[in-house]
């Protein structure tokens, strides 16, 4: 028997690189993809048009922003630390009312937001396919 | 001379770390459309955009709290071993209460004098 023969070692590295490979390629087009603009998210944390003045640029709302930092840091620090430690970390409940707080107030400022449209007048804000918008 | 498995998994660990504050980093650009449309989240239309101070005031003590926390968690990577995130101190969790509450006051009202 040579040296040179293929061990299971061997074997579970090179599954580990190519399983790597095909993540990062899939990873690489998903951040490519938003670098170009093809996937579009300007609209993520724009509030909704004014059906009263429909041509006026839809702007950011300060809660929405709020609600995807807080997701993404909470995320990416869970992530950090699950690497870091090498096993799943518990999240605290202090950490899941920091995102309750946060989620609380886009939903308290959607539905104020959604009242201020609907005082204009009774009928349900419509897109062109006769849809009824999003209006947080 | 390959490296091995355990470092190849730290090796990839490293990179999906870079992989994922890079999409934080260009979704929130892209959500944001830069900083045009950062201040643009600190204007108000009811005050024909002019900037609203409970605005500005949730903005930074709520960008103040994550950059607490996450200078916390942070401080947790010393080789001990961890097994969950930190807790928030219940004076962040009060601050960012009633900075939300001012915030969510602030637009309620704004909101009921523009309808009069």
């Amino acid at each position: 028997m040579t040296d040179n023969t293929f061990s299971p070692i061997d074997l579970s590295f090179l599954v580990a690189i190519v399983i790597s490979i095909i993540i990062m390629g899939f990873a690489s087009v998903v951040l490519y993809k938003i670098f170009k603009g093809d996937i579009r998210l300007e609209g993520i944390i724009q509030e909704p048009a004014d059906p009263k003045n429909p041509d006026r640029k839809p702007k950011a709302s300060l809660s929405r922003f709020q609600f995807l930092i807080f997701t993404f840091v909470i995320a990416g620090l869970y992530l950090v630390l699950s690497l870091e430690s090498g096993n799943f970390v518990d999240v605290p409940e202090s950490a899941l009312v920091l995102l309750g707080i946060s989620g609380g107030s886009f939903l308290i400022s959607k539905g104020i937001g959604g009242g201020k449209q609907g005082n204009g007048n009774n009928l349900a804000p419509a897109n062109g396919n006769g849809q009824k918008t999003d209006n947080g | 001379m390959l490296p091995s498995l355990v470092e190849f998994a730290q090796f990839f660990a490293g990179i999906i770390i870079v992989w994922f504050f890079l999409l934080a980093a260009l979704v929130i650009y892209r959500a944001t459309s830069g900083l045009s449309g950062i201040v643009d989240m600190l204007r108000s239309e009811e005050r024909g955009g002019a900037i609203d101070p409970e605005r500005v005031q949730l903005f930074v003590i709520f960008l103040g709290a994550l950059l607490i926390y996450a200078r916390g968690a942070l401080g947790m990577m010393d080789g001990s071993e961890v097994v969950k995130l930190p807790e928030v101190p219940e004076e962040l969790i009060a601050v960012l209460t009633g900075s939300n509450a001012l915030y969510l006051g602030g637009k309620i009202v704004r909101s009921e004098k523009k309808g009069n």
